[in-house]
């Protein structure tokens, strides 16, 4: 074939673009990173401080924010790199996507990709993927992986995740050099969404991340629950059950895990100040404060 | 020089004289001048061309080595375009869509009937993407295209003409995704769809005329495994010729 007939039958088949269903079918895998993470306008009010007296800023309220900010920027340092789905893919098999190589501009001389595979043709195959690093030296990483398993209904389904920030900290030694690991799931429905996520760091350090875990669940409303422990008082690690709804106004009922006992009840307002606290195991459910979304609705 | 020379020689003067010169010349252009109108007054009552008065000469169906001259039209079209292939809705790439477009024909191209045409066309519509890993994606899309015919008209001088042609085109496409749900860039395809069409002009007068036309073309995609689809445009057009004979 010479060149001539080769640009021709290019010509004729070829097309260029990226007009394809499946591309976005093998971009289901990645999750928006948006439907993992509190709401930005849960953040609202971290490191205010506040206290527990009527009227005051709600220093429950703050814990909250806190922790959805940190674990916000977690979240956000991880999955950044999988936005890139965003675009078309840069390459393509006939069970893969890949897009990428793409340089690290947090690490100069360094790249990532996000490969992308299932058998599109098996309805309930599930997607997987995975975040690869290439160092200046050549080396390559996995830096996360992850499957979804996509429901009846396509968009929706459930996933997970896992980050191995220890394996890539030769390449990034300075960021959450103290997080060794992060697994997260979640679930996509139509009217709501959750995630479920641990941060492991290192042994006996006082890292900060809650020990036990994340969890968030998100109503079609931005209503949310938030599930956190932080130190309370004389509590290390107090477990959090927050209710926070648009408008500013929450409630958090507080418990100590270790003896199963209920600390406290705080609500606040939606200028963020305090409108209910009580303390001991008898400081009530917390039915006198805003609705709090639930697990089931 | 030589050329000037022998041309005033065909003059039958060996010395010309710069007056006697410009009485012949004004007497041959007069003689050619008769002729010309002489062999247009035979012709059949044709379009003659007023961009491009250059005889060419008919060779079918009637034989006649009549001298023929050019003319542009120009024509407003309007069409459906079917889409032979499962719609979005069902896992497809391309849905139906209207059409609508422009185009300049130049008829009389080298022999009678033959016409050239350049065209430019634009597509629009939405839909929505279903398939087993997407659920009611909901996209606006676009096209252009440019496209370049030939085809042959069957009568001429008569209110109806048959006409047939094929076509191939350069096309560019992009449809945006309505989500918050998917990672769904815009995505865009440029192609070169080839097809034929068949039709039947009504002229009203020899500059004006309506027509049917129906058109398939395939349309290479590369995608999906997909390799391509056909196409089908049904529709009419509105045609005005600049120069055709009243």
């Amino acid at each position: 074939m010479n060149r001539r007939t080769a640009l021709l039958a290019l010509s004729l088949a070829g097309c260029g673009g990226n007009w394809s269903n499946n591309d976005i079918a093998y971009a289901t895998a990645v999750p928006r990173r948006f439907l993992l993470q509190v709401p930005t306008i849960y953040e609202r009010g971290a490191d205010a401080g506040g206290g527990m007296i009527l009227g005051q800023p709600s220093a429950a309220r703050a814990a909250a924010a806190t922790a959805a900010l940190r674990y916000n920027a977690l979240l956000t340092y991880l999955l950044s790199p999988l936005d890139v789905a965003v675009n078309p893919p840069t390459s393509r098999t006939t069970t893969s996507r890949i897009w990428g190589p793409f340089d690290d501009a947090n690490n100069p001389g360094s790249q990532f990709w996000v490969d992308v595979s299932s058998d599109l043709a098996d309805a309930n195959a599930p997607l997987t993927w995975t975040l690869k690093t290439r160092g200046t030296s050549g080396t390559t990483w996995t830096a996360g992986s992850g499957t979804f398993q996509p429901s009846a209904s396509a968009a929706f389904g459930t996933g997970s995740m896992d980050f191995a920030l220890a394996s890539v900290r030769p390449l990034d030694a300075g960021t959450y050099s103290e997080v060794q690991s992060l697994r997260l799931s979640y679930e996509l429905a139509p009217d709501s969404h959750s995630a479920l996520s641990m941060v492991e760091s290192d042994p006996g350090g006082d890292s900060g991340w809650s020990p036990s875990g994340y969890g968030l669940f998100v109503r079609a409303d931005n209503a949310i629950r938030w599930r956190f422990s932080a130190p309370y008082g004389d509590v290390a690690s107090a477990q959090f059950e927050v209710g926070m709804l648009p408008t500013g106004a929450g409630v958090a009922v507080l418990s100590d895990p270790a003896s199963a006992t209920r600390i406290a009840v705080a609500c606040w307002n939606q200028d963020g100040t305090v409108s209910y606290h009580a303390e001991g195991s008898d400081a009530g459910s917390g039915a006198v404060c805003p609705l709090i979304p639930s697990a089931t609705n | 020089m030589l050329a000037s020379y022998r041309e005033i020689s065909l003059l039958g003067n060996s010395y010309v004289r710069p007056f006697n010169l410009l009485v012949k010349l004004g007497l041959v252009g007069f003689a050619l001048a008769r002729t010309a109108t002489a062999q247009t007054s035979q012709a059949p009552a044709v379009p003659d061309s007023l961009a491009a008065p250059a005889a060419v000469v008919e060779i079918a169906p009637t034989g006649l080595m009549t001298p023929q001259g050019r003319y542009w039209s120009l024509a407003a079209h309007g069409s459906d375009r079917a889409v032979f292939a499962p719609p979005t809705e069902k896992g497809g790439l391309l849905n139906a869509t209207p059409i609508v477009g422009v185009s300049g024909i130049l008829h009389n191209l080298i022999v009678r009937r033959i016409g050239l045409e350049i065209d430019g066309h634009y597509a629009w519509g939405s839909g929505q993407v279903t398939s087993s890993r997407i659920d009611q994606l909901s996209y606006d899309m676009n096209a252009f295209e440019v496209g370049v015919a030939l085809l042959y008209e069957y009568t001429s001088g008569a209110p109806l003409v048959p006409f047939v042609g094929v076509r191939a085109a350069f096309a560019t496409l992009r449809r945006t995704f309505n989500t918050t749900t998917y990672l769904a860039p815009q995505q865009s395809l440029t192609t070169f769809p080839v097809g034929a069409f068949v039709g039947l002009k009504y002229c009203f007068t020899p500059k004006i005329a309506i027509a049917a036309r129906a058109r398939v073309h395939y349309l290479a995609i590369g995608a999906d495994g997909v390799a391509g689809v056909w196409t089908a445009d049904f529709g009419g057009y509105f045609e005005y010729a600049f120069g055709a004979s009243p």
